[in-house]
């Protein structure tokens, strides 16, 4: 196949993976919601292009320096954001962890304040002159946030999002048992994501309650403060931070430099910054989301071993972490992808794809690795183990990318039995 | 009696017996018929023209935002920013039949904003790394991106803006040369240029990179 053939190929099969990754995540409900409440804020277009045409005949008269003055004096600042009582400056994405004894309190410097509960774990992803995107890892989140027609708050949690425009609102989220809870006191949210797929607005007095797992939501009115969300089961234990370093300490963690090389693209120097630091101290002190990036730095430059000993580390150090079994994944495609003898290392892919489906039944890459199980037994030598995998692929995921894959390999297995006496 | 003016217009602002009382809703009548019916309700003020124009649009606009951009954070973000453009500047449109154009020039040039914008950041945030001034945070991969898909928006990235935009809507969206000039307001052989250099570039690197390798080598590799 020569290149352009490849290549468009290739883009096909981009624009698949991304419809698919659109339709899982309705961005259209929520962006129709916000725009809508947008234009009943705004002035009408006979009067906006009124207000310009005086504008434009009024900076015709004036000095281009004076014009160039005005505009750069207009030009909406980003929000800054301090953490804690005392009110320390943090950085977009740094991770935030409130203390097992008290709230820990962030603060918006056009007046919004997010307060985290106990133990919560948050990050701040983005910020700009209308608002900002808090990811919410875990627990519980209070947020008060100051009303503007051009407010862009977002708060995410799990698979969910909530659009925020001038509230008061709690939000608590259980990634163990995948429960969102989202009780507002004032003002109007729309909730999105997960089981709730195009998004649900929720008015004020409301509290609605997702169950992911199960896969139903409930929403209750006529509350008059947001109640605590009570869990239908008791909670997972919260985590002994005694018995591994912890993703954050108390307050924020600075990102290794290596990120931001990893980020750009340039892997190799990133593995090199991480070698400089010591590789065996970055595996034994970050946190999970840190040795899944360095995993993916080593391995996109070059370095499979080191890949495989990141994601080693975190399996040993996080055992009940999701990404503990992200990591699973990665080390089986690394045996696939890797240079061992003949069925070795297929066989060793086939383990960690099935440990992964089997601590993630339903996670984002279960159908990856279920199609990744399937070729690697088969490349492997297990054909019955390749066509148990082929069927099950068939069954859950029949226009999958390894739909046609799974189809020959069941094909060839109904026509072994045929041959059979 | 025959109701007097006020009690008819109090009437009308009655919420519809469908929805809670509390919500106090007032429904538009919907904006039907072509494009220049719409072109001619938004520059009217009329109330359901926005909604019309995203309904009518809305998919259109993410799926050539997507093809751009990649899977991006942003994009909940930049669907609502297209349509306030759309929305603000509908009186410079000339031609109400070329609705459909238009937004799709209005999305690329959106998507090539914040291209510009992350690449000016990106290349001060590299300036302050190698000065060690300060630590970049970045957020965690997302798992449920598959690492070729991160792969060929990695590449993408390093390209310029203009041969990006050209080469997604070509290679990912899968348009017509003469599409893509329409979209990026260029001529046809600035298009062909762009994307000319755009895949030599993408398949020079793609070819050296583990994840997309298999995908240009073997194509069907996944449908057996």
């Amino acid at each position: 196949m020569d290149g352009l053939e490849g290549l468009r190929d290739l883009g096909r099969r981009v624009a698949e993976m991304q419809d698919d990754l659109v339709g899982r995540r309705d961005h259209l409900a929520a962006a129709r919601h916000r725009l809508l409440a947008t234009t009943a804020a705004r002035p009408g277009p006979a009067r906006r292009t009124t207000v310009r045409l005086a504008l434009i005949a009024a900076g015709a008269l004036s000095t281009a320096a004076i014009l160039l003055v005005v505009l750069r004096l207009d030009r909406p600042r980003a929000l800054t954001f301090e953490i804690g009582a005392v009110g320390r400056p943090a950085e977009v994405g740094r991770w935030i962890a409130a203390p097992a004894e008290a709230e820990l309190p962030i603060r918006f410097s056009e007046g919004t304040r997010i307060v985290l509960g106990r133990r919560a774990r948050a990050r701040v992803t983005k910020v700009d002159a209308h608002g900002a995107h808090i990811v919410l890892e875990r627990g519980e989140a209070r947020a008060s946030v100051r009303p503007a027609a051009a407010g862009r708050w977002r708060i995410g949690a799990g698979p969910f999002d909530v659009l925020v425009t001038g509230t008061r609102l709690k939000v608590d989220w259980d990634p163990g048992e995948e429960k969102l809870a989202v009780a507002l006191a004032e003002g109007a949210v729309t909730v999105s994501g997960g089981i709730l797929g195009a998004g649900r607005p929720l008015a004020a007095g409301e509290t609605l309650r997702a169950f992911g797992r199960e896969g139903y939501f409930e929403v209750q009115s006529g509350l008059s403060a947001p109640p605590s969300p009570e869990p239908a089961v008791a909670p997972p234990p919260a985590p002994d931070l005694s018995a591994h370093p912890p993703d954050p300490v108390h307050g924020a963690v600075e990102a290794p430099a290596w990120r931001g090389l990893a980020d750009a693209g340039r892997f190799a120097d990133a593995l090199a910054a991480a070698e400089r630091n010591g590789f065996a101290r970055e595996c034994a002190t970050r946190g999970p989301s840190d040795l899944l990036a360095l995993a993916d730095a080593a391995r996109l430059g070059g370095n499979l071993a080191r890949s495989r000993g990141a994601l080693s580390a975190l399996r040993r150090r996080f055992p009940g972490d999701e990404r503990a079994s992200i990591a699973a994944f990665g080390l089986g495609r690394i045996a696939f992808e890797g240079s061992g003898a003949g069925g070795e290392r297929f066989r060793e892919a086939a383990r960690w794809f099935e440990t992964y489906l089997r601590e993630q039944p339903a996670g984002p890459l279960a159908r990856d690795a279920l199609g990744r199980l399937m070729e690697a037994t088969n490349r492997g030598g297990d054909r019955d183990g390749a066509r148990r995998a082929a069927r099950s692929y068939l069954d859950a995921y029949p226009d999958g990318p390894h739909a046609g894959l799974a189809r020959s390999i069941a094909s060839a297995g109904a026509a072994d039995n045929r041959r059979e006496p | 009696m025959t109701p007097t003016p006020k009690l008819q217009a109090s009437r009308q602002r009655e919420a519809p017996a469908s929805a809670p009382a509390r919500m106090g809703v007032v429904q538009p009548l919907p904006v039907v018929g072509d494009d220049t019916a719409l072109v001619a309700a938004l520059r009217s003020g009329h109330p359901g023209a926005a909604a019309a124009l995203f309904d009518r649009y809305g998919t259109h606009v993410q799926r050539v935002l997507v093809r751009v951009l990649g899977p991006d954070p942003d994009l909940p973000d930049l669907l609502h920013d297209v349509f306030v453009t759309c929305l603000e500047r509908i009186g410079t449109l000339r031609d109400p039949a070329a609705l459909p154009g238009w937004v799709t020039n209005v999305a690329v040039f959106t998507a090539r904003g914040l291209i510009r914008r992350r690449s000016r950041r990106r290349w001060l945030d590299g300036l302050f790394l190698a000065w060690g001034l300060r630590r970049v945070a970045v957020p965690p991969p997302d798992p449920s991106v598959s690492e070729g898909l991160r792969a060929a928006y990695h590449i993408c990235e390093r390209m310029p803006a203009g041969e990006r935009i050209a080469f997604a809507l070509r290679i990912f969206d899968g348009r017509e040369l003469t599409d893509v000039a329409a979209a990026c307001a260029i001529s046809l052989a600035t298009a062909k240029r762009r994307i000319a250099r755009a895949e030599a570039t993408f398949l020079a690197e793609a070819r050296a990179h583990p994840a997309l390798r298999d995908w240009l080598a073997e194509g069907t590799r996944w449908t057996g």
